[in-house]
């Protein structure tokens, strides 16, 4: 970044340090920015928060961090200690011990709180530092850690599924907007051999080696190799394109319509009801996971992402520096890159900071339908759905769902004055 | 005007083909078995005696004619030189996918076509020899019908050992235990006759007209959209019962959101930059972002029983009538209408401040204007220049708006009827989508496009209805 800086700087720089001095001076954008912050940081340190495992504690003379320690579990490199299986974290005996302030986690199934108490019922606790605050669910989780877990399954979705729909929005809509309808010219020869190696590079790479592929040791590597045949047959077809181009007959020049293509496809996008191409994506996926829930949410909603980055490029191209940058010989990719991407941020900040909105909305409703979402698995929806089934735990209903709107709202709001900031620009 | 329409339906044409292209192909590849989804299994009842074998085959061959599944699924095929284009002709899915895998492996389709009609015959003949229900007749026929879905090598040398230890005893005539000989010579053969450079030859088969998507796609348009798998009724019909809820809810919904939108959107134009405009934006703008299923839910929790409070018990419980059929019709009507409150609520709020945003956006930009500045130069009364010199300007934003009304209600009705329990058409996908009944959930993705593109068309058309220079420049460009 701090090279990028150095290298250009009239654009990316410039860019940056206006948007944050205009947020700096727009009080909703300020806040949603703070209120996003501090969002992001219960759900980074989520496990410090809401945790069935003491932060610190001592026993029989000896220091433990089970909180922490658990990172190290997870991850193969430590085990428990045969005491902390034997009994539940609440019942051990502890000469200190210091509690998060939910004391616990998400899927902690508290048995003598089952079947929905609510947070002004009485509750079957040793002491008020093990109260519900919130309320429990049918199984006796606690509402509280869950809004927290929820949180935190929330952000990973808006923020995955928004990153993939950038990937593939930006660089859709940047060579649409970049290249139009004219400026790729290829000749006779490059258009058919292209053509022709797609399907036989499709083939050979992915076709015979489907078996392999789905019932091979190790898939990924196999994918990898599929990827590299793929790009070998594809480089050989290039190859043979230029040299036949070497033959003057070959070498008459069309026009390939990128921006048609493009604007084509996210018509197509656009001609079918997400949800419904959403549900219908989730439901042929023999068990659905949450990463395929963001995967397809990220699939899907790529279309805004092409079409302002698409715009944007359209403006910004035919600019003085732009050309001038063109003029003095650098390459397509160094021009898209380094000149005209950083001045084109800003609207794609603006289209993200939507999306994430419409992306935690998305996976809210089809954890609600519980579509999707693995029953395990406690999000906001999945919260809400339980209450349906229940109809005296409102405690169930209310802050799950205010969550997801408070949510929603600072992001949608953060959009909103970021292109209020736009505009008077 | 209708050279600019039949334009606009041509150039939709394309965007429609793909699309259904693209669903066609996303259903075919739905995990299961259609055909035993829609028919039962039979080769379930054959296996413990209940059924003739080839009876069970030839219900499996109606059921799969009945889906169109009996055809190849294309017109054109992009495979390798391994695989035969006759493979659509094992109907069976199960097998048809073990062959592919099979070949996956080993690229000699003769060896492994005779492999898998010899254990065709043992199967066929296990079953006309042994009508005594002995446990030699089970695991035999265990593990040949393990066989025919194994494609990993050390399983089925794994099945073939068993198989050769009962062969042994193998009751009555010498037919199965040649025939299972000659399995195992044929399994050898395709072990050993291996030719796996096949694969990698690709090779693109033409199949004709005769073609799954053909006939489905020419289905879409006689009306033929194929049966529900859970209850084999046609998938149109289902989803024309449930239009008629979808639409009851939010056709009314609309009108009252266009209703109430319109003057409010008028009037905070009108009183822009006071703080009366501001706070209604504030309270449009917080109405728009509440999730409505969130609103839902707790209108649910708090008004439909006497939970909390006996004077909250406003409205009726979910589902559409708490009357019995006899019932009178107008206490009937009265008691659904009753019933549809909450659900329209919920439909209208969202959209209605939308509507109110959109309307006063586009009577800010008119009022700035200069026939506006004119109109009121002139002396015309403000009602006037409001409603009839600005509005009608302001109105185009809202075309786009209704035409892409079409969408947004089938994505609401969704979780609105799943919430309200309502038997609508998002009910009927959500439904769908729990039972795997495919041909209604690519049915109700089908037609949602349709109406989208359907949608866009009659906002293009009214767009160049309301706006001459919608068509010039359109024209133009």
């Amino acid at each position: 970044m701090a090279e990028k800086n150095r290298m250009d700087p009239g654009t990316f720089s410039a860019g940056r340090v206006r948007l944050l001095a205009g947020l700096r001076s727009h009080v909703r954008a300020k806040w949603s920015v703070r209120f996003i912050l501090f969002l992001a940081f219960l759900a980074l340190f989520a496990d410090f928060i809401a945790n069935e495992r003491p932060l610190y504690c001592r026993i029989d003379g000896q220091v433990y961090f089970p909180a922490l320690k658990q990172y190290a579990v997870d991850a193969g490199l430590a085990t428990w200690e045969p005491r902390f299986l034997r009994t539940a974290w609440r019942d051990q005996e502890y000469e200190q011990v210091l509690f998060p302030l939910i004391p616990y986690s998400s899927n902690t199934v508290d048995i003598d709180n089952l079947n929905f108490r609510g947070p002004f019922e009485e509750q079957r606790i040793r002491s008020s530092r093990f109260r519900h605050w919130l309320g429990t669910d049918n199984v006796g989780r606690d509402v509280a850690a869950g809004m927290i877990s929820g949180l935190r399954t929330s952000l990973l979705v808006g923020l995955l599924a928004m990153l993939i729909a950038s990937l593939i929005g930006i660089s859709l809509g940047a060579l649409a907007g970049y290249f139009g309808d004219s400026e790729i010219r290829w000749s006779a020869a490059r258009i058919v051999l292209s053509l022709a190696g797609l399907p036989i590079g499709i083939w050979v790479a992915f076709g015979g080696r489907a078996y392999a592929l789905s019932f091979g040791e190790n898939s990924i590597l196999e994918m990898g190799k599929s990827l590299l045949i793929f790009g070998l047959i594809t480089a050989v077809f290039q190859g043979i394109a230029w040299l036949a181009e070497r033959f003057p007959l070959f070498r008459k020049k069309y026009r390939i319509p990128l921006d048609i293509l493009v604007m084509r496809l996210i018509e197509i996008f656009h001609s079918v009801p997400l949800l419904l191409i959403i549900l219908a994506l989730l439901a042929i996926i023999r068990k659905p996971s949450l990463w395929h829930v963001v995967t397809i949410i990220g699939l899907v909603s790529w279309t805004g992402f092409a079409r302002f980055t698409r715009a944007e490029f359209l403006r910004l191209r035919n600019l003085e520096y732009v050309e001038a940058s063109r003029a003095l010989g650098f390459s397509h990719a160094r021009v898209i890159w380094r000149h005209i991407f950083p001045n084109a941020l800003t609207p794609l900040i603006i289209v993200f900071s939507f999306g994430i909105a419409g992306a935690i909305l998305a996976e809210a409703t089809l954890s609600f339908l519980g579509i999707g979402n693995p029953e395990n698995v406690i999000t906001w929806g999945s919260m809400l759905r339980q209450a349906r089934s229940y109809i005296q735990a409102w405690w169930m209903a209310v802050f799950p769902g205010f969550a997801l709107f408070f949510t929603i709202a600072v992001f949608n709001i953060l959009g909103e004055s970021l292109s209020e900031m736009m505009g008077r620009r | 005007m209708l050279i600019y329409l039949l334009k606009r339906i041509l150039l939709f044409l394309p965007t429609l083909l793909i699309i259904s292209v693209v669903i066609f192909f996303l259903s075919r590849m739905a995990p299961g078995d259609p055909v035993i989804q829609f028919i039962g299994d039979p080769f379930e009842a054959a296996t413990r005696g209940g059924m003739d074998l080839r009876r069970a085959e030839m219900e499996y061959a109606e059921g799969a004619r009945r889906l169109g599944r009996d055809k190849p699924r294309f017109y054109l095929q992009l495979t390798g030189a391994a695989w035969p284009d006759t493979l659509y002709r094992i109907l069976r899915k199960e097998h048809r996918q073990n062959l592919i895998r099979l070949i996956g492996q080993y690229g000699n389709w003769p060896e492994i076509s005779h492999y898998y009609q010899t254990l065709q015959k043992s199967v066929a003949a296990l079953d006309a020899v042994s009508p005594e229900y002995s446990d030699l007749w089970i695991d035999l026929g265990r593990n040949l019908r393990q066989l025919m879905v194994s494609h990993d090598k050390q399983r089925i040398e794994h099945y073939w050992k068993e198989i050769g230890q009962l062969k042994r005893e193998a009751p009555g005539s010498a037919l199965l235990p040649a025939l299972l000989d000659e399995g195992e010579r044929a399994w050898l053969a395709v072990k050993t006759r291996a030719t796996p450079w096949k694969r990698f030859v690709p090779v693109i088969y033409w199949h004709g007209f005769d073609n799954q998507y053909h006939k489905w796609f020419l289905g879409l348009f006689r009306g033929d959209w194929g049966l529900s798998l859970k209850d084999s009724q046609p998938v149109l019909r289902k989803i024309g019962q449930a239009a008629f809820w979808t639409l009851l809810i939010n056709i009314p919904a609309l009108l009252i959101a266009l209703g109430v939108a319109i003057p409010v959107g008028v009037w905070m134009a009108r009183n822009a930059g006071r703080k009366r405009s501001g706070l209604t934006g504030l309270f449009l703008y917080f109405l728009y972002s509440l999730p409505n299923f969130w609103v839902a839910t707790l209108l649910i929790l708090f008004f439909t029983s006497p939970e909390y409070g006996e004077w909250l018990d406003i409205f009726p419980s979910v589902g559409l009538s708490s009357l019995p059929d006899s019932a009178p019709f107008w206490s009937r009507f009265l008691d659904t209408a009753a019933h549809l409150i909450l659900p329209v609520a919920c439909v209208v709020y969202p959209s209605l401040a939308f509507i109110a945003q959109q309307v006063k956006g586009g009577m800010l930009d008119n009022l700035r204007k200069e026939f506006v500045k004119t109109a009121r130069a002139k002396g015309v009364r403000e009602k006037v220049v409001l409603w009839r010199h600005a509005f009608r300007n302001a109105l185009f934003p809202l075309i786009t708006i209704l035409g892409s009304a079409f969408a947004s209600v089938l994505s609401g009705a969704v979780v609105i009827e799943f919430v309200f329990n309502i038997p609508g058409m998002g009910r009927l996908v959500y439904d769908a989508i729990l039972d795997n009944d495919w041909p209604v959930i690519f049915g109700v993705v089908q037609l949602g496009a349709f109406l989208t593109i359907l949608g866009y068309l009659i906002a293009d058309f009214l767009y160049a209805a309301a706006d001459p220079r919608v068509k010039f420049t359109k024209k133009a460009s």
